[in-house]
């Protein structure tokens, strides 16, 4: 071989090698994992088996909630928040209440996209579900988040809402209810009614919850940090 | 060894350079516009995070897209056509080839801008992927493909007959890279847009491609355009540079391996992030034969330093480059990710790559290219030298922001008495910090663009006949 199919072979064997052994390794290993009830238990051969009736977790998203992380990923909201929660010795994710057990791979084996997430300049929303049950919250939040979270870095999107005037012929059941006397209160006049997308997004964050048990991750943490 | 012996027959040279000036110009010109165009999403999104209201009402210009377009212009944009722009030039003149068949480099990088366009256009409208460094909407990756198709066909048709030349470690690099990009392109579209893998299988995938992308596309040319212009204009030969080829193979192979450092703590399989941090602590070998190679060498010769303009970018480059190594490995440590995770920690390690090692160098290299191609010198060295200070100071303005708002940041985060909120509420000085250092870097963009520009102007104006013979001695 002459140096330059020397060089050729090289620059082969560092890519190769590492997509070999990084990449094709743990497609090996995480390529096959399936739902699975909370607990398992042994059959007569003694093989460990789901408990036959009881539900599979995680559970399928629905198709509203299939919606809400189509627009999670489109408004880039990946880019300030996580979804995963470490082990106690390298943060307190558990302490401050982002989820009640350290997130497992199986946990994400659902989802069409798996938004790991890489910045926390907003709070993690593995459990965000859990944390925040109030449909109203999310959509206020969402519309303006100064009004829930005052000083917040999150950008409002005022353009998941539609504003119209109250008269006796528009519908605004589903409007947002203001807290009394907030400085971002539309005027009387005025009602705020989320389009389809703002309600996609708050029923996938409702759902987002992994307080649930897996036979290799049980819910440790009881207490809610906030 | 020095690689001074190829200044040596000036003629051979400038056919060479003359033999790539159009593809070469084009590749120049669309690198500068992408980079513009990117500090100033920048900018804009450094004064969203201060004032969160600014823009809101539009949706394409929420938060999250406009840090998508940033990261993608960065990287598909200036890096890449940069890389195209100094990447060919430097392997025409180290194997003394003139490039033929510019007019396919040409289609190629057409067709690069065109894929760059739409992608950024899908952003705007909402179509852009999950994965941070590789939002660009799926169908833009075929166009990108093709046109990089273009490239290799190129360089298989202009160098098929050079095969023995590889002697410079700069060629190493710089071959490397070209080979490698298109793999790690296809790898990262292929299991995460075109046929997705499962569950985190996707983030392990990521990991590994914005890894490669930057250490094996960004990294081994912008190395390899130290290793060529440090010597050369700094008149000495590579301190060390035997050592050179040992930290070629231990730089590539570690570096490749310690992508997985990205997800410590992460959901994934606790091997994988263990082996990588192994190889992200082994990176200190080749760190150090670069420090004695590349900046050894450029300090080696002080006042050379302190005249040229394009060897005080790379070597300000190569320090940011070392500094970044070696921070990289601190990241890797278990008890300093448990404060950087998630930290703003990593954003600024991102900038030192991006901005402070690769750019640098890039900028040196323009300063270096474009006067040699035009066979037209800056008349004066104010603004360059303006650029340089500019630059040198936003960028170290930004990293200081970041690194130190981000160590702030993580230890908050781990006081859990301290709400999240008041954590955001605390980043607001360094959040202010950051956006004067991204508004000094656009500025300092806005000043490359112009003498870039400038220079091209008044060589076409000698060019013109009514400026006559005079003018033209002048610069000869």
């Amino acid at each position: 071989m002459n140096h330059f199919s020397i060089l050729l072979f090289g620059i082969f064997i560092i890519l190769t090698s590492s997509f070999l052994g990084l990449i094709s390794s743990s497609l090996n290993q995480l390529g096959n994992l399936k739902q699975s009830t909370e607990t398992l238990e042994l059959n007569d051969a003694g093989d460990l088996i789901l408990v036959e009736g009881d539900p599979l977790y995680p559970m399928k998203l629905s198709g509203l909630s299939e919606q809400g992380h189509l627009e999670y990923i489109k408004l880039g909201c990946v880019n300030c928040h996580t979804q995963q929660v470490r082990r106690e010795e390298l943060g307190k994710d558990l302490e401050r209440g982002f989820g009640q057990r350290v997130t497992v791979p199986r946990d994400y084996i659902m989802q069409a996209n798996v938004l790991l997430g890489y910045s926390r300049i907003g709070p993690d929303l593995s459990s965000v579900g859990a944390r925040k049950t109030d449909l109203n919250w999310h959509l206020l939040h969402l519309y303006n988040p100064q009004i829930t979270s005052p000083g917040s870095l999150m950008p409002p999107f005022p353009f998941l809402f539609e504003t119209v005037e109250i008269s006796e012929t528009t519908a605004t059941d589903n409007a947002l209810v203001f807290p009394e006397g907030n400085p971002y209160s539309p005027k009387d006049s005025i009602a705020i009614i989320p389009t389809k997308r703002a309600i996609a997004l708050v029923e996938y964050l409702l759902n987002l919850d992994i307080n649930y048990n897996l036979p290799e991750a049980v819910v440790t943490k009881n207490d809610t940090g906030e | 060894m020095s690689q001074l012996s190829t200044e040596s027959r000036y003629d051979s040279l400038n056919a060479i350079d003359s033999s790539i000036n159009k593809a070469a110009f084009y590749f120049i010109i669309s690198a500068i516009t992408w980079l513009i165009l990117s500090s100033l999403f920048a900018v804009i999104g450094g004064v969203k995070t201060i004032s969160p209201n600014f823009l809101s009402t539009y949706e394409g210009f929420t938060f999250g897209r406009i840090q998508a377009m940033l990261n993608s212009t960065l990287i598909m944009g200036w890096c890449s056509n940069a890389i195209f722009a100094v990447a060919f030039w430097i392997m025409a003149r180290l194997s003394k080839t003139p490039i033929k068949h510019g007019g396919i480099l040409l289609i190629a990088g057409i067709i690069w801008n065109i894929a760059l366009t739409l992608g950024l256009l899908g952003i705007f409208i909402g179509d852009a992927t999950a994965y941070t460094w590789m939002e660009f909407p799926r169908y833009t990756s075929g166009i990108f493909l093709l046109a990089y198709t273009l490239v290799a066909v190129w360089g298989i048709i202009a160098y098929r007959h050079k095969q023995n030349d590889y002697s410079y470690v700069s060629q190493w690099y710089i071959l490397g890279g070209l080979l490698w990009f298109p793999w790690i392109f296809v790898i990262g579209q292929f299991f995460i847009n075109w046929f997705p893998v499962r569950g985190v299988l996707q983030s392990i995938v990521h990991a590994w491609y914005i890894n490669n992308v930057f250490y094996l596309w960004l990294c081994p040319i912008a190395l390899g355009a130290c290793y060529y212009f440090i010597p050369k204009l700094s008149n000495t030969p590579i301190r060390s540079y035997h050592m050179s080829s040992l930290a070629f193979w231990t730089f590539v192979l570690f570096a490749s391996w310690s992508g997985m450092t990205y997800l410590i703590g992460a959901p994934v399989p606790v091997w994988l992030t263990t082996t990588s941090i192994v190889f992200a602590i082994s990176l200190a070998i080749p760190t150090l034969i670069f420090y004695v190679n590349l900046i050894g060498t450029a300090f080696g010769n002080f006042s050379q330093l302190k005249s040229n303009l394009a060897l005080k970018f790379i070597t300000f480059g190569s320090v940011a480059f070392v500094l970044h190594l070696i921070i990289k490995m601190g990241l890797s440590v278990s008890s300093i990710d448990a404060v950087a995770r998630f930290t703003l920690i990593y954003e600024a390690h991102h900038w030192q790559l991006i901005y402070g090692f690769f750019s640098m160098i890039f900028f040196g290299a323009f300063y270096y290219l474009v006067p040699t191609l035009l066979n037209h010198p800056f008349k004066s060295f104010f603004l360059p030298n303006l650029h340089f200070v500019l630059s040198a100071i936003g960028i170290v303005f930004l990293l200081i922001a970041l690194y130190l708002g981000g160590w702030q940041q993580g230890t908050q985060y781990n006081t859990a008495e301290l709400s999240f909120l008041e954590i955001a509420q605390n980043l607001s000085l360094w959040m202010q910090l950051k956006l004067v250092g991204l508004s000094i870097l656009f500025i300092a963009n806005l000043l490359f663009a112009f003498n870039i520009t400038a220079l091209l102007l008044s060589k076409l104006l000698d060019a013109l006949p009514s400026f006559s013979k005079d003018k033209l001695n002048q610069n000869t």
